[in-house]
């Protein structure tokens, strides 16, 4: 069996969209010349994924994470590039292929809203063969570990956004896929339920060993499940390492905040160059500083501002992928 | 027990088993499913023949007279709550709105799961219209000819209920390309309701058009179960099964061409 869960080599998806001007003039317009435009989703994306790791998509709306997604599980026909997942042509939809994967779609319900969550289980259970032994296990496992055992005979659309999320995460895993892809998996969801559903996929994957391919706008659920990070940007892929690499590409910076008695100036020549950015009134600042200037600026605000409040931190991820995002000529290469 | 019988089946029948729940979770809802076409009947149909027959000044029209035109009505009701009730009304939606993901990811087709429900759907019109059959016989507002022609009348009226799901699944199919495909769809349906003769008899039709309606799959979905069930020639039973067929494997064949370009297509949105 091959180590390689995943492996793509210049993988494109190019759209074909229709513009429409708007109006009952454009509506005519474009049903006599429709204006048709091709649109690349995904460009000569190259990845390799070993069975057992987890890998987190990275990218703002519209990057091409999701549509990446969806040529590797099958959804959509790649326009070019080669790609194979578990030594599956995904396009090809084969059944032994989709009795081996799993797609967790945080925007869209995969369970049927009419009917009881198990009634849902027990069709996937025929769909996927899985044995009755197996079955009672697996629902007893995901259903103790999610904490909703008592929720089985609720009908879906009864349940709350989160009970809801943690039945599709069953369900999509009843069969005991070997890959796993979870696209924004606690989108809408509230902290506390982010967390249960992020420590489950920890110890799911430890208790397992699936490979899990994430993508998420939670920062959070990165930092909490991926050791490795895919950046893409404009459907290209960006950066490919560790999360460690990734939080060091603006150097090595520390975020501090620093709280005031009172709106200070906010033109004062200190802050050029630390990346301030001010709340409405001037009394509260975010900087990023160099590590190596972190003493030395410290004490000068410290001694110039009437500061009530300090604090410093390494440099969140999630301001790493924001300065990122503005600045893509900051990523090495 | 349970392993002795084929996975295969046990998926269709478990999806089965699966539309009945949904069915029931909306009880009134289900209840007006299948009482629709007996009331829209009463309503429409028999009132506006019933007029017809009192505002003529002669007692038949194209041969039929007024008792011979109801039960016509009655049959054609019959007929149409087995060959032409089922709606694959979500399909385009689905497939617009990206619903069908899930099932390219499932070990279990999308034409599948769409004929499981179709089934269900059936085994109830089967119910409902057994139901009235035998209501209607006990009231004499129908007559049997033979159990052999209400036997081939009802298998055909079936069989012809397989033929009109590829109709539906196919349009709705459609909506991989056409952003709107219901305008597709009720044209299709209105075409259905004149063209098989559920409401006007065929008889009644210029010849012209009788000839055009006749190299179509139309009258299979009205007029042809009906002459068999009101007693007509059971020579035609054997044509038609073999028509029905003939066209039922001419829209598979479609169907399936249409799924592989279509899933080519595929764009999921909202996903």
């Amino acid at each position: 069996m091959s180590v390689e869960a995943i492996f793509t080599d210049g993988l494109s998806k190019q759209f074909t969209t229709t513009r429409k001007a708007p109006g009952l003039r454009g509506a005519l317009k474009a049903i006599v010349a429709p204006q048709r435009e091709l649109r690349t989703a995904v460009s000569q994306f190259s990845l390799s994924v070993n069975r057992g790791e987890i890998v987190g998509l990275l990218g703002p709306n519209g990057a091409g994470k999701t549509t990446l997604i969806k040529m590797l599980t099958g959804i959509v026909v790649p326009t070019g590039g080669k790609v194979t997942v578990l030594g599956y042509e995904p396009s090809k939809r084969a059944t032994e292929f989709r009795k081996r994967i799993a797609l967790v779609m945080g925007q869209k319900t995969q369970l049927w809203w009419d009917i009881p969550a198990m009634d849902s289980f027990q069709l996937l259970r025929r769909y996927y063969e899985i044995s009755d032994k197996n079955f009672s296990a697996r629902v007893e496992m995901l259903g103790t570990m999610l904490g909703v055992t008592h929720l089985f005979n609720v009908h879906l659309r009864k349940l709350s956004l989160g009970e809801r999320m943690k039945m599709e995460l069953m369900a999509c895993l009843l069969h005991d896929p070997e890959l796993c892809f979870l696209d924004e998996p606690t989108i809408g969801l509230d902290i506390l339920a982010q967390k249960q559903v992020r420590d489950f996929f920890k110890s799911y994957q430890r208790e397992c060993g699936t490979t899990i391919i994430l993508t998420s706008h939670y920062m959070a659920d990165i930092e909490a499940l991926c050791p490795r990070i895919v950046l893409i940007l404009e459907g290209q892929k960006r950066f490919d390492g560790h999360i460690r690499e990734f939080e060091k590409i603006l150097g090595r910076e520390k975020f501090v905040s620093l709280t005031f008695s009172e709106p200070v100036d906010r033109a004062h020549p200190l802050w050029a160059d630390l990346h301030a950015q001010w709340d409405e009134e001037g009394s509260k600042v975010e900087l990023r500083i160099r590590e190596e200037e972190l003493r030395r600026v410290s004490i000068d605000l410290l001694n110039t501002f009437p500061v009530i409040d300090y604090s410093t931190e390494k440099l969140p991820i999630e301001r790493v992928m924001k300065a990122l995002v503005s600045n893509p000529e900051l990523l090495p290469g | 027990m349970r392993a002795s019988v084929p996975t295969e089946f046990q998926k269709w029948w478990v999806t089965i088993e699966n539309c009945f729940s949904r069915y029931m979770a909306y009880k009134f809802d289900f209840l007006l499913t299948l009482l629709a076409p007996t009331i829209v009947f009463c309503f429409v149909n028999y009132s506006v023949w019933a007029a017809v027959y009192r505002l003529n000044t002669t007692a038949t029209i194209g041969g039929f007279s007024e008792t011979r035109m109801l039960q016509y009505q009655i049959w054609a009701m019959l007929v149409t709550l087995l060959a032409r009730s089922h709606r694959s009304w979500n399909l385009s939606e689905d497939i617009r709105y990206g619903r069908i993901t899930s099932f390219l990811l499932y070990p279990f087709s999308l034409w599948k799961y769409h004929f499981s429900e179709f089934l269900a759907f059936q085994s109830l019109q089967i119910v409902a219209s057994a139901v009235a059959l035998v209501v209607l016989a006990s009231l004499s507002l129908i007559s049997i000819p033979s159990l052999l022609h209400l036997f081939a009348g009802l298998s055909l009226s079936i069989l012809v209920g397989v033929l009109w799901f590829w109709v539906e699944f196919s349009l709705g199919l459609l909506a991989f390309w056409l952003d709107e495909v219901w305008v597709f769809r009720v044209t299709v349906q209105l075409l259905a309701v004149l063209c098989s003769g559920a409401f006007i008899p065929l008889e009644l039709f210029p010849n012209v058009a009788q000839t055009l309606i006749s190299l179509t799959p139309f009258p299979l979905l009205g007029s042809i179960p009906i002459t068999i069930l009101m007693g007509g020639d059971l020579q035609i039973f054997l044509s038609a099964m073999i028509q029905t067929l003939v066209w039922t494997v001419l829209l598979i064949a479609f169907g399936v061409f249409v799924w592989k370009r279509g899933t080519k297509l595929y764009s999921a949105t909202g996903m």
